[in-house]
């Protein structure tokens, strides 16, 4: 069973490996064994690019923790992460730490993360990244060879989500919402997870753009946008701690170049 | 990403074309409000808004425009939108938004519908 996180025994993988990188993990690995923890927790968020220096690195974790008996947990860990780790049969080194295991599991779907994952972000809270994230989605939407139409409703679904999490969420710059897409052909689900106060777009006052007072006044119409692009939104508070928002979407565009449910890696 | 600048051009006493640059959200929808304030207040009753450039439009940008559409109007003036792109104008048709606003192809056809020829 995961363990939940204490910052206290957390340790944050480098986005890239320079030369100075493995020194610097390990002094930080160092100071948190020497607390002997039962549980490590590596915090995987900034790798964009998972590459044979961070799976050292995540082996050399390991084997350090092994020896004073403690269990390492990824969090922030992509899906392609995970693909990398399975693939050279280490996956089952690691467990999931909580905060986005059991988000994933517990989805209605019941699909688990493995199975039906096709493109995951965990991104900072902060305009750039969300930025980047929104490129990297759209980019990941043109591989799959997916309409511009239909990839402009996304983005904009994305980006109306994910500046409501920004502006409201009480986050600080520093922390992160896991995003996560499923493709199926006839449908595409957007999967939003934060740790901020908690929001449920589904039964919030929603401003409609053309009353008056909403274009005089200039309420904000993220909300509405959200409502009127999305099929179906699901929301739930998970813990007390985190909002799990699901935004449903029926795929518009027929022509396809590429199947849709084709898996990205 | 281009850089994203709203531009300004007199085509009249009475009129002005002010052209988006790439995106209009929550980064820069306050700016679009202020430019078209400003050309309210210096006495321009028509506003065309060029969206050639515009790839993405936010709830915020959409905000904006519609904030202003009624004191165009109100003062018999309005706030004509032209070269929208087909993901904008879905976007708008979506929120319901489009019917309530005036959208014109080109600013050729814009200008004339505000009384200017362009060359």
């Amino acid at each position: 069973m995961p363990e939940p996180l204490n910052p206290a025994f957390v340790v944050r993988m480098p986005r890239v490996i320079t030369t100075q990188a493995p020194e610097d993990f390990s002094v930080a690995l160092q100071t948190v064994t020497a607390t002997s923890p039962t549980t490590v927790t590596l915090d995987c968020t900034d790798i964009d690019q998972v590459t044979a220096a961070h799976v050292k690195l995540l082996w050399q974790a390991h084997m350090e923790c092994s020896m004073i008996g403690a269990a390492v947990q990824l969090t922030g860990a992509s899906y392609y992460v995970w693909k990398v780790l399975k693939a050279l049969d280490l996956d089952s080194y690691f467990k999931k730490a909580e905060v986005l295991g059991e988000a994933f599991a517990d989805r209605s779907s019941g699909s688990s993360m493995e199975s039906s994952m096709v493109f995951e972000r965990a991104f900072r809270i902060d305009a750039s990244d969300v930025q980047t994230a929104q490129d990297e989605f759209l980019h990941f939407l043109d591989s799959l060879g997916v309409p511009h139409a239909d990839q402009y409703v996304l983005q904009t679904i994305f980006y109306e989500v994910a500046t409501n999490i920004r502006l409201h969420a009480g986050l600080e710059p520093s922390q992160t919402v896991h995003f996560a897409v499923e493709s199926e052909p006839e449908r595409v689900q957007l999967t939003f997870v934060d740790s901020g106060t908690p929001f449920n777009p589904i039964q919030a006052d929603i401003s409609k753009v053309t009353k008056s007072d909403a274009r005089k006044d200039r309420k904000p119409l993220g909300l509405e946008v959200l409502h009127k692009l999305a099929d179906r939104l699901d929301y739930r508070r998970l813990d007390d701690t985190r909002n799990v928002l699901v935004v449903e979407r029926k795929w518009r565009m027929k022509e396809w170049k590429k199947s849709p449910s084709r898996n990205a890696s | 990403m281009e850089e994203v600048s709203i531009t300004q051009r007199v085509l009249n006493d009475e009129t002005i074309l002010v052209s988006t640059g790439d995106t209009v959200d929550n980064a820069n929808a306050e700016e679009l409000v202020k430019v078209l304030v400003s050309a309210h207040e210096r006495g321009y009753k028509k506003v065309i808004i060029d969206m050639a450039k515009l790839e993405f439009l936010s709830s915020a940008g959409v905000g904006a425009i519609f904030s202003r559409v009624e004191p165009a109007r109100q003062s018999g003036g309005d706030l004509i939108l032209c070269n929208v792109s087909g993901n904008v104008l879905y976007v708008l048709g979506e929120l319901d938004v489009a019917e309530h606003l005036t959208i014109m192809t080109s600013e050729q056809d814009a200008a004339a519908r505000c009384g200017v020829e362009l060359g």
